[in-house]
């Protein structure tokens, strides 16, 4: 293998220390009870999250009590990973295509053993309930979805992996790529420049398509303002705030949201993204980060904020003579309000 | 002889000469255009019968144009029908039809832009954006108009009546019905909304914001989107209005949020989801109101402060008063709730036992909206009874003290 492959296998492989600081895998409830949802993260040693809650719900089906000393997986599981990143290292420097192939496959059969492992939990944990439980739907079963999104009762459970978990997902795509860079030039198909194309766009939809959580579109005289209460009417002033967890927040005017911003409900780092409807395209939203602002009283938007939201600049400017407006960036704005 | 030329020379002033200009088919003057160009300061236009498709008039003259028999204006769907800007101006029985729509102007079929003593009356808008929209104007009136818009989708439909930035202006006796908000004030001081009927408004029947010093008196605001929004505004003064059959999901009598100082009184409140919801809401007073077969009648929110509620009489309303909060600092004295259950021993007419009107059901409720669907069952009844009992839920200080048996009759 070339160098530069030894040195991208070495770092995979190293990457994978974060995993032993971060969660890999999280289920999170939803129900109208709990709007916020519920979250249970899953580390390599251990659990966090709203663990109690969970099991305070779960006696009432019957399902056993969820805690670290039932699962011995999680005392070997972080030497499991040490292993994975020391072998990862000695590929690295031996440096043999063939060596790199059987790591890729024992990561690979590391990752269906993992996953079988946590689909006879779910099965064991869904199916063995307390014949005395208050609650006794027949027939009905509680496994959580291995991975994806489930209705159990009236809870909408979702099962994902976590960071930890993608930072997994990720190495392994790599020492992936990787090997199949270095398989092309083996065979000597293409020359040395062309022979990361294929794997680089296979990568980037990889990557792409990561979960991202998307605004919603505003149902005009029906949503209200999260702010001010108003009905949301007027297309050309809305906007959004998302959180990470999927929950949108919409707003009819720039002023509300920067009220609601303000107020600090909804921590900053549980925000993914704030979004403002295009005042020309309106149907479209434009990021809070890359979107410029006009200020004018000639707006007279709903709330008064009087701000509508250009793609770029040039637009904005232009606009901003026939508005007699001022121009402003987001953080700007949001000083201002 | 000195005085008599005193009082010839006030009166000839008075009676200053006023021309009038007559346009019709049966006159030299055929269209509206060319009467406002001929017309001077203090001159009449009389407009007869007919249809009128002028595209977009101007007016800044002092004149008046009155229609004889209702001649129609027509605005093709395309124009502004008419742009008013100057003072003392009377616009009378004109029938303004098909004003234009854009999405970028607030496009009216009839629009007042920096005015004094306009006087706008017995017209009808039929099919506008906007209907009457008034700019930046003080000292008009608006009275005895008959607006209706068709239902288009939201965003296609301006207000009834809209006012930005007016002060001293009358709006009264007018019928809105179809358009986005029925009344708008947004920034109108010391103005008056007398005797209007709002209904069948996409929004709100009565859309009051940042307006302060303003009464508004003997209104029906009737099967509107969500009722009517009165909001960050201070001294605002309700009285007899009626609000029926608001009924929604996110649907008010009235939603007061950030309102103080003001009075809302011998108002009915009929059928709505919330009659009255308020979020920081401070010094109301709240008194010989009706509120009848609402879903709640008071929403009081943990934000709301030092409002008084007294002499109103609650009757067939689901929820007499929910709130999301504990530490309530409002009072409540003699009002007549049809769920209370005391005795009155020493014959005064109020109850011997103060009224707690949080159930404890209403409070589940506001944690858990969807417990809605246990309403009437035996086992809430049951919860109740025992909350009443023993109060522990509900918040102890919440209290009518001093309950009337009888309702409240003025």
């Amino acid at each position: 293998m070339s160098i530069t492959s030894r040195i991208i296998v070495a770092i995979a492989a190293l990457s994978l220390i974060a995993t032993y600081f971060l969660p890999f895998w999280f289920i999170h409830l939803i129900a109208p009870q709990y709007p916020e949802g519920l979250t249970m993260e899953i580390w390599l040693n251990k659990l966090s999250g709203q663990v109690e809650i969970i099991n305070g719900l779960n006696h009432y089906i019957g399902m056993a009590k969820v805690n670290e000393d039932m699962f011995p997986e999680l005392n070997y599981l972080v030497y499991i990973i040490g292993a994975y990143i020391l072998l990862g290292l000695i590929v690295a420097l031996v440096g043999k295509r063939k060596l790199l192939l059987a790591y890729l496959v024992l990561t690979v059969i590391g990752g269906v053993a993992a996953m079988v492992d946590m689909y006879q939990w779910g099965y064991k944990y869904g199916h063995n309930l307390d014949p005395t439980a208050p609650i006794q739907v027949p027939g009905l079963s509680y496994q959580p979805p291995l991975v994806g999104h489930k209705k159990l009762l009236n809870f909408d459970a979702y099962s994902y992996p976590d960071t930890g978990g993608w930072v997994l997902v990720s190495a392994v795509v790599v020492f992936f790529i990787v090997w199949l860079v270095e398989q092309r030039r083996a065979r000597k198909i293409i020359p040395k420049k062309t022979a990361w194309a294929t794997p680089l766009t296979i990568l980037s939809v990889f990557l792409f398509q990561g979960c991202s959580v998307e605004p919603e579109k505003i149902a005009y005289g029906k949503d209200q303002c999260n702010e001010c209460r108003m009905t949301i009417m007027d297309p050309k002033f809305g906007s959004e705030v998302v959180t990470k967890k999927g929950k949108v927040y919409k707003f009819d005017d720039a002023h509300c949201i920067v009220q609601f911003l303000k107020a600090g409900n909804e921590k900053r780092e549980n925000i993914a993204q704030i979004v403002f409807m295009d005042y020309q395209d309106q149907g479209r939203f434009l990021n809070s980060n890359k979107v410029w602002f006009i200020k004018s009283a000639q707006l007279k938007s709903p709330m008064n904020g009087n701000a509508a939201a250009f793609a770029d600049k040039k637009t904005a400017e232009t606009q901003a003579v026939t508005l007699k407006g001022d121009i402003l960036n987001w953080e700007h704005l949001y000083n201002t309000l | 002889m000195k005085r008599l030329l005193i009082i010839w020379l006030l009166c000839s002033s008075f009676f200053a000469y006023a021309g009038i200009i007559h346009v019709g088919t049966a006159s030299g003057v055929r269209t509206l255009k060319q009467a406002i160009q001929l017309a001077k300061d203090g001159d009449s236009i009389y407009l007869h019968k007919g249809l009128y498709k002028e595209g977009h008039l101007v007016l800044t003259k002092s004149i008046s144009i009155i229609g004889i028999d209702q001649p129609v204006l027509d605005g093709e769907g395309k124009y502004e029908i008419l742009t008013v800007s100057g003072h003392d101006i009377t616009i009378r029985g004109i029938h303004f039809s098909n004003a234009g729509y854009s999405s970028l102007y607030d496009y009216a079929a009839l629009k007042v832009i920096d005015a004094q003593h306009v006087i706008v009356e017995n017209n009808t808008v039929t099919n506008a954006y906007f209907a009457i929209h008034f700019d930046n104007s003080s000292y008009c009136v608006i009275r005895n108009n008959a607006i209706k818009s068709k239902y288009t989708t939201e965003q296609s439909s301006g207000n009834g009546i809209h006012l930005w930035k007016c002060d001293n202006m009358v709006v009264k006796s007018n019928h809105i019905q179809q358009h986005r908000d029925g009344i708008y004030f947004e920034f109108v001081t010391n103005s008056v909304i007398q005797n209007n009927v709002s209904e069948l408004n996409i929004r709100y029947g009565l859309h009051f914001m940042f307006s302060n010093n303003d009464v508004y008196i003997n209104n029906t605001f009737r099967d509107n989107g969500a009722g009517v929004a009165v909001m960050y505004s201070k001294k605002v003064e309700m009285y007899k209005n009626r609000y029926e059959h608001n009924w929604g999901a996110s649907a008010y009598g009235i939603l007061l949020k950030e309102i103080s100082d003001g009075y809302i009184i011998q108002n009915v409140f009929d059928e709505n989801s919330i009659a009255i919801h308020m979020e920081g809401t401070n010094r109301i007073e709240v008194s010989k109101n009706s509120f009848r077969n609402n879903g709640w009648a008071l929403r009081v929110q943990a934000s709301c402060n030092d409002n008084t509620f007294q002499w109103n009489n609650f009757t067939g309303n689901t929820f007499d008063v929910a709130t999301n909060g504990n530490s309530v600092l409002n009072h409540f004295h003699h009002n007549f709730w049809d769920k209370y259950e005391g005795y009155d021993l020493d014959k005064d007419g109020i109850g011997d036992v103060p009224y707690h009107p949080i159930s404890m059901y209403s409070m589940v409720i506001e944690h858990n909206p969807i417990a809605v669907m246990l309403l009437r069952s035996f086992i809430v009844s049951l919860l109740d009874r025992a909350e009443k009992a023993i109060p522990s839920l509900t918040p102890e200080t919440f209290l009518d003290d001093k309950p009337l048996m009888k309702p409240y009759r003025p």
